[in-house]
């Protein structure tokens, strides 16, 4: 069987890609599925926060070629990693992700993108089954975001593609005005992930966000656009 | 409806702002996505399975590719021809057809000339002359004597589905050239030279085969900046020295020892990126070392 692939990017940095992708790793191993987040960061912010090694070694060794099967680490129950780290900064000519990745057994793949890195991102969304872009309700980001969807558009006539807009909070007139505006620019769906202490709390201390507050109510409805 | 407010207005021109420059560096970022995409790789194909691309590229020119014939003949094929993935030429017409002439063997080679642009213009006789003088297939170089050449295959490039894509490869083809560094340039040139080829002045006469030109055609380069790498002027005299000079054998070897490193260190440098003054410093080693 071939589990879906998530892929979560957007292209610039401090956008919440990190903070999604385990935001969603912890809702859906506590829904019982087996996930694999894929760490594609040179600087392993996905394998920092989950304790983990973060030099990429393994994994920049499977991208390559070089190792016979990829053998992720077990974080916790449900939750496997094959992680991130400097060491992927030698992947040039990488395997298609499918390929490094058939062997594994797992129910759901969440691939955590690099910033400011197009050859990642393209390995990523070569493989995707859905793209998740990561965005901030501000220039910066959206610049980023409208990279990573013309790309996605690019490699597919229809892909399956939503904004997912961070660090929300509707007091401010930018973020209020942002969804129903960019809905129009990109021409895509716009999900909404508000402001919360206790997800950022939650990855500062190496542990997986937590199971209730305003990130966990928006988590519920971003998986239920997914629909996985 | 609400009339949205002064900063309202403008935070939302910042976003849409935003939105088109990432757009803008999307096209950048599809195009060296594209770049690398054309992927390569080398391949010894038999001249027969490489086929034309289609009819609107130039014809193979007939001056042009017997002079080339002869510099393959010589020193073999230096820079090969790009082939898409099912094998069409992609660049490399005229080299291609200067070993397609070279493979077909003696008694084929005029026949083959004759369907050439440009044959009719040509001298007969010492067209026939330079043909003869080619050598038969069985003392060809590598792979040719096997009627075989070999290519760049871009391996992602599919010129029947993607024309676009086929022109801007042989364009970029086209204007990339290796660099040489100035020991390879100079292995070349012996060679050349041990081909027949002769440094000369004005026109070369008749049956006369002219190093620089050729120097040029394998390269890839300019009659000029062949000139440059050969680093021959009219007016530089080989320098001489008196007797006595020579026989001062001891000052000799040092000197020698000096410039083999001299040109050594120089030497791996590749040639177009030394400046003048170092190409001009390692052209009078060469001849120093020559003569000491």
């Amino acid at each position: 069987m071939k589990p879906p692939l998530v892929t979560i990017a957007g292209r610039k940095g401090g956008v919440g890609k990190t903070a999604l992708t385990l935001s969603l790793a912890a809702h859906y191993t506590r829904a019982g599925r087996r996930v694999l987040v894929v760490d594609l960061d040179p600087q392993g912010s996905a394998s920092l926060a989950l304790g983990a090694d973060a030099d990429g070694e393994h994994l920049a060794d499977v991208l390559n070629g070089a190792a016979p099967e990829a053998v992720p680490v077990v974080i916790s129950e449900g939750l496997q990693l094959l992680g991130g780290g400097p060491a992927l900064e030698s992947v040039t000519d990488p395997l298609p992700l499918r390929d490094a990745l058939k062997d594994l057994d797992v129910d759901l793949v969440l691939v955590d993108c690099p910033p400011g890195h197009p050859a990642m991102d393209r390995l990523a969304l070569n493989a995707s089954t859905v793209v998740l872009v990561a965005a901030e309700p501000h220039r910066l980001a959206v610049a980023g975001a409208a990279r990573v969807l013309d790309e996605a558009r690019a490699l597919h006539p229809r892909p399956r593609c939503a904004v997912v807009l961070g660090r929300m909070d509707e007091r401010r007139g930018m973020d209020k005005a942002a969804p129903e505006l960019l809905a129009g620019a990109f021409n895509a769906k716009i999900l909404i992930l508000r402001q919360d202490t206790a997800l950022a709390a939650a990855l500062n201390s190496g542990g997986l966000p937590p199971a209730g507050g305003r990130a966990a109510d928006d988590l519920r409805e971003i998986a239920a656009w997914l629909n996985l | 409806m609400k009339t949205p407010t002064k900063q309202a207005t403008k935070n939302a021109a910042g976003m849409l702002a935003g939105l088109q420059a990432g757009h803008v560096q999307a096209v950048t970022d599809r195009k060296l996505a594209g770049a690398a995409d054309v992927a390569r790789a080398v391949a010894v194909l038999p001249i027969a399975g490489i086929h034309p691309r289609n009819d609107d590229t130039r014809p193979a020119r007939a001056e042009h590719v017997l002079a080339l014939a002869e510099s393959i003949a010589a020193v073999g094929l230096l820079q090969p021809p790009a082939v898409d993935k099912a094998h069409r030429l992609i660049a490399g017409l005229n080299r291609l057809t200067a070993c397609r002439l070279l493979a077909a063997g003696a008694a084929d080679r005029g026949a083959i000339m004759d369907t050439l642009d440009g044959a009719a213009k040509m001298d007969v006789e010492d067209t026939a002359a330079r043909l003869k003088a080619l050598p038969p297939c069985a003392d060809l170089p590598e792979p040719l004597k096997h009627g075989k050449v070999p290519v760049n295959v871009m391996t992602t490039l599919d010129a029947a589905r993607d024309p676009d894509a086929a022109l801007a490869a042989e364009v970029a083809e086209n204007t990339a050239r290796k660099q040489y560094t100035h020991a390879e340039v100079a292995a070349l040139v012996d060679r050349l030279r041990r081909a027949g080829y002769k440094e000369t002045t004005g026109r070369p006469r008749k049956g006369e085969k002219a190093l620089r030109p050729a120097l040029g055609l394998v390269l890839g380069i300019s009659p000029d900046t062949a000139r440059r790498y050969l680093g021959t002027r009219k007016d530089r005299q080989m320098p001489t020295f008196s007797e006595p000079e020579l026989n001062l054998s001891l000052r000799a070897n040092r000197l020698r020892r000096a410039l083999e490193a001299y040109t050594a260190a120089a030497g791996a440098v590749p040639i177009d990126e030394q400046d003048q003054t170092t190409r001009r410093a390692v052209g009078l080693a060469s001849q120093l070392s020559a003569i000491l």
